[in-house]
């Protein structure tokens, strides 16, 4: 993926570079706004990591605003020191695809930019998702794997959904937590791991190979080989 | 550079110190009456006199009015005097 | 310096002097005396428009008395001259002098020669002859008098006089004129002292007001202003202010308390997360240990990291500026939500998790404080509670508001710390052992407070009910009590 990073201080930019660079994406960096700009406007990307708060006096707001308003939809990523909801709120209305807080885990802004590329692709209806042996009807509301139904409970349908979607990528709790049950704190306790693995019970346990896999310091991963 | 310190006091003096002028009328001696002296006050008594004797029913208080008068008159206090005698005086016309 | 000089100059020294005591111009833009002056004139318009009125009705009273005599008496003399001519004026002259009671008549009927016909004048006044009516002074037995005449010319060059003595009243209308100037000083000299002493009432209560702000500046938070008790509005500001102060004095405590517990609470995990990458520093003998050491420390930042977004939160919703993004809605979905979120960690705890929502429970707030809120509650119910037990989540609409309650059966919070435990970083002694920041209970309290509702916590015997009141929208408009 061609991926654009829009940030100004060093340390960041660089370890988000590099990061992004090893997980295998083609990345470009701008340190101020109007650079910024320019690349986005002029090249194509596949997602941009943008920094709310840019020198030159083209901040993030401006930057995402001035792009929509050019009718370039690529998805973007806010990264921001400011944490209040009001801030979330603008940087989403401005046209963002996204919003994380500084400071963040690598892993979790890989999962995120990545989940981006996945929804930009434009996805028509889709009414089955099949990921391995699972097949998940969504106009039913059923779920068979081998062939065989699993039973599941509405909150567990959905997050197995959640999982399907995003097949093949990272998937962190914070994630979850937003996209199954509309949650944007971060709970004290390991909630999502008892439901992850509840839904292991029922959909990883009864068959000879895991499709529900855990990615270390990061999230989860629905994939039918293992990561 | 003073004047505004002189606003003030200009302006009080100007409310106080306007008086209208009371312009008098005044060339020479001024007239005398001449209906408050003993001269006045013997021809009042005489008309009254007059009046009495051809009113065909003078009133009591009238002719006591009269002497009261003219005894006044004498004894040199001429305006209460006259002022019997104009009181008889009136009597005696709405009598008639 | 030659003495022509010396004078010169004391002179403008002692004339500089002179105009410094007089009030400059400056004076007029400070509020109090402009104050004053309002008073003053209006004071003095009240007294001018009574003075008037007095005067126009009694001295103008006599004028047109006297007016309407003379007329009367002119009206009858132009008829007995039309009747008679000069003759029949003259009688009736001498008749009417003969009947004037009042002793006040003026006649004077004089030939062209200006020859006395007729009269109680010894001459024709001099004067000039084109004036109508005038004013003339003439000697009697008892002084000078003044008298109000009137001059008609009539044919074959006869003049004639009528008039009326107005000495009396005039005597009368000086009396009158003076009562009414000395009425007039005495007012404007009461306009003075009342237009100061307003000055003064005014300034004295601004400058109470000003007194305790300037020392609350300069620092000292316990001064409050004075209420008099006497006036509506400035009391009124004075509580005001003193409301504004209490809430600024408690919110700098908050600021203090929560400074002091950062102090301690936030030092003991970046403490240990330096120890830790010191240790290895020095002592780590392979790149594992680095390794391992590194991801502890990180973690130990992260729990850094979240305590102080939890100190964030609390600060932006104890300031209140989130309330004008407040909108109605319906909380039952969110709570079966949040229910639905916590009950897999409950049972994998050995607790059970009811809950007990009413369909629709209405509410006007901020969607994701209440959520954040009760995901709190549950939080310390199910962390608190020891296997075997039941947390309920129970949620009720009512009349004055909705009731939302979390009750646990584990150890509970004792009566003495109840209070307390919505103190930021507060921890009881049960709670010591158990993970988290003490920031949880602070967060419910402010999200309550802000919705102008109050968390109630209460003995679940055993354990602890936690109970969150709000009440209805309707009296979501006064302010809260901070």
């Amino acid at each position: 993926m061609r991926i654009l990073v829009v940030e100004d201080d060093k340390d960041v930019a660089g370890f988000v570079v590099k990061g992004l660079r090893e997980a295998g994406h083609v990345v470009e960096h701008a340190d101020n706004g109007r650079d910024g700009l320019f690349l986005a406007a002029s090249e194509g990307f596949d997602a941009i990591v943008l920094d709310r708060m840019l020198p030159g006096g083209v901040d993030g707001l401006r930057l995402l605003e001035t792009l929509r308003s050019q009718g370039n939809t690529t998805p973007v990523l806010f990264l921001s020191a400011m944490a209040q909801v009001d801030d979330r709120v603008r940087g989403l209305k401005a046209g963002g695809d996204d919003y994380m807080t500084k400071p963040f885990a690598f892993a979790e802004l890989l999962a995120r930019v990545e989940a981006l590329t996945r929804r930009g692709k434009g996805e028509g209806p889709v009414t089955k998702l099949v990921v391995g042996d699972l097949e998940m009807d969504l106009l039913s509301r059923g779920v068979k794997r081998a062939g065989q139904k699993i039973d599941l409970q509405p909150r567990e349908f959905r997050l197995l959904e959640f999982l399907m979607r995003h097949a093949g990528q990272v998937v962190t709790r914070t994630m979850l937590l937003e996209g199954v049950w509309d949650y944007h704190f971060d709970p004290q306790t390991n909630v999502i791991d008892v439901h992850v693995s509840r839904l292991r019970q029922k959909v990883d346990k009864p068959f000879p190979s895991s499709l529900i896999h855990t990615v270390r310091n990061a999230g989860y991963m629905l994939r039918a080989e293992a990561p | 550079m003073f004047a505004g310190r002189l606003i003030l006091p200009a302006a009080l003096a100007a409310g106080i110190g306007l008086g209208a002028a009371h312009a008098q009328h005044d060339s020479g001696p001024p007239p005398r009456m001449t209906s408050d002296t003993r001269e006045y006050c013997d021809a009042l008594a005489g008309r009254v006199a007059r009046e009495q004797l051809s009113a065909r029913n003078p009133a009591p208080e009238a002719s006591a009015l009269a002497q009261e008068g003219t005894q006044l008159c004498a004894e040199g206090r001429v305006a209460p005097g006259i002022v019997r005698l104009r009181r008889a005086w009136v009597i005696l016309q709405a009598g008639d | 310096m030659d003495p022509g000089l010396r004078r010169r100059r004391a002179r403008g020294r002692f004339l500089a002097r002179l105009l410094d005591m007089l009030p400059s111009e400056r004076v007029f833009h400070s509020a109090d005396v402009r104050f004053g002056l309002i008073y003053a004139a209006l004071f003095g318009i009240s007294a001018a428009a009574l003075a008037a009125f007095v005067w126009w009705s009694t001295a103008g009273l006599l004028l047109r008395q006297t007016e309407a005599a003379i007329d009367a008496d002119v009206l009858g003399l132009t008829e007995r001259y039309n009747e008679g001519g000069t003759a029949a004026v003259r009688d009736t002259i001498q008749q009417r002098l003969a009947a004037n009671l009042d002793d006040d008549a003026i006649y004077m009927l004089v030939d062209p020669a200006f020859r006395p016909i007729a009269g109680n004048l010894d001459r024709w006044p001099s004067v000039p002859l084109d004036d109508d009516a005038f004013d003339l002074e003439i000697r009697r037995a008892r002084g000078l008098s003044k008298v109000r005449v009137r001059h008609f010319d009539l044919p074959g060059g006869y003049q004639l006089l009528v008039g009326r003595d107005v000495e009396v009243r005039g005597q009368l209308r000086g009396m009158l004129q003076n009562a009414l100037l000395w009425a007039a000083f005495i007012a404007v000299l009461l306009g003075t002292v009342g237009a100061w002493a307003v000055r003064g009432l005014f300034r004295a209560t601004l400058a109470e007001i000003s007194a305790t702000a300037m020392a609350i500046s300069a620092g000292d938070l316990t001064r409050r202003v004075r209420v008099t008790g006497q006036g509506e509005e400035f009391d009124l500001l004075a509580e005001t202010i003193n409301d504004m102060l209490d809430r600024i004095s408690r919110l700098m405590d908050g600021v203090r308390q929560v400074s002091n517990a950062i102090a301690h609470d936030l030092r003991t995990p970046i403490t240990r997360a330096r120890t830790r990458l010191e240790d290895a520093a020095l002592h780590a003998t392979c790149e594992a240990d680095l390794r391992a050491a590194i991801e502890r420390a990180t973690a130990d930042l992260d729990g850094v990291v979240s305590v102080f977004q939890a100190l964030l939160r609390i600060a932006e919703i104890e300031a209140g500026a989130r309330r004008s993004a407040f909108v109605p809605f319906d909380a039952a979905p969110v709570l079966a939500d949040l229910a639905d979120l916590y009950c897999a960690v409950a049972e994998d705890g050995g607790l059970v998790l009811e809950t007990d929502i009413a369909p629709e429970v209405q509410l006007f707030g901020d969607r994701e404080m209440i959520q954040q809120a009760v995901a709190n509650l549950l939080d310390n119910a199910i962390k608190f509670s020891p296997p075997g037990g039941v947390v309920r989540l129970a949620a009720r609409q009512g009349p004055a508001g909705i009731e939302i309650g979390v009750a646990d059966q584990g150890a509970g919070i004792p009566k003495a710390d109840r209070a307390r435990a919505t103190q930021r970083f507060f921890r009881g002694e049960t709670a010591r052992s158990t993970p988290g920041s003490g920031l949880g209970l602070a967060l419910v309290q402010a999200v309550a407070t802000l919705h102008g509702g109050a968390l109630a916590l209460e003995d679940n015997d055993p354990g602890l009910r936690a109970v969150l009141r709000l009440p209805v929208q309707a009296e979501r408009a006064a302010l809260p009590p901070a």
